[in-house]
């Protein structure tokens, strides 16, 4: 079932990125830990239901520059900053709700398996995020060729 | 919709309640007290997510020597000797707290007799240099109390699920 969890945070990114962001990333290995050099932003939602835990996105800001501006389809030097934040919260949103989508289709599940809170967005030059929960937790790294992110997920059934 | 005013005084109470009956401390408050600029400096933000009928998020921010402070408040430990691991598990485990007795007294308010929103599992943030924002159209109600020689800072982000309404 975990292995399940897993490649469905990792189908359900690269749908996203495809539809929402008209981007193609791929998945790469995940070498044990977020290094995102410079300033970055980390997008989080949490969810409640049958299942608990959240989804989160970690990225350069200038990544996260490049997500607003393909999404809004404005120039990113004409962005400001929240209208980044405002996109990559609503990326994670996205993942977030695909990812329940996908999962409740893998469960056969009538009802739906949780809801989504709004996203919070953390945006700095050195912090770290910890998930605070005792069930397994998946990282997956992905690469559009240039730039790198991370896509998280913390869960556990209630 | 309440009033941001609504909110900030049961986003106190919560606080309050919190502090005294599981860590038997009284936090007391400054007139126009905006926290001053945590953000420079090492500390901790710890967060909880609420998912429903509304949603939102609470967070908590504080320095990591009122971090230190709490923690060993709550588990009753030397706060010199006290681990980072210790200190997230506390700062959220505070968080939960806070965000479990905002959901009583909001729930109290509504009187709807259907749960308002469940919480989500807490995340804890650790550094330097960064700060946290909620959506612009979620409120952004802020209450700052002060905790021995530091400040706590809470923010409170909710909306009601366009669905619900």
């Amino acid at each position: 079932m975990e292995k399940h969890f897993s490649e469905l945070i990792v189908n359900t990114t690269t749908t996203v990125f495809k539809s929402m962001v008209f981007m193609d990333v791929k998945e790469i290995e995940f070498e044990g830990k977020i290094d995102i050099p410079g300033k970055h932003v980390t997008a989080m939602v949490g969810f409640a239901g049958v299942y608990m835990g959240l989804t989160a996105i970690h990225c350069s800001i200038e990544f996260a520059r490049k997500i607003g501006a393909s999404m809004l389809q404005m120039d990113s030097s004409k962005l400001t900053n929240e209208d980044v934040r405002d996109a990559l919260s609503e990326i994670s949103n996205m993942i977030a709700g695909h990812f329940k989508a996908e999962l409740a289709k893998m469960l056969d599940a009538e009802q739906q398996v949780f809801e989504q809170s709004v996203p919070s967005v953390i945006s700095g030059e050195d912090y770290e995020t910890h998930a605070i929960i005792d069930a397994p937790h998946y990282y997956a790294a992905f690469s559009t060729g240039k730039d790198i992110f991370y896509v998280e997920l913390a869960m556990k059934k209630v | 919709m309440i009033s941001e005013e609504i909110e900030k005084m049961l986003l106190s109470k919560s606080i309050e309640n919190v502090f005294k009956t599981m860590m038997g401390y009284e936090v007391s408050y400054s007139d126009n007290d905006e926290g001053g600029d945590i953000s420079k400096h090492e500390h901790y933000t710890a967060t909880i997510g609420f998912a429903g009928g509304w949603n939102g998020f609470v967070s908590i921010t504080c320095s990591t020597d009122t971090a230190k402070f709490i923690t060993s408040l709550l588990l009753g430990l030397d706060s010199t000797k006290v681990t980072c691991e210790d200190i997230r598990d506390a700062i959220g485990e505070v968080a939960n707290m806070v965000g479990g007795r905002f959901k009583s007294l909001f729930s109290e308010l509504q009187n709807s007799g259907k749960e308002v929103f469940k919480m989500s599992i807490p995340s804890v943030i650790q550094g330097s240099e960064y700060n946290i924002f909620a959506p612009a159209d979620s409120g952004n109600t802020k209450v700052v109390v002060n905790v021995k020689d530091g400040k706590l800072v809470a923010l409170l982000a909710l909306q009601e699920d366009s669905n619900s309404k």
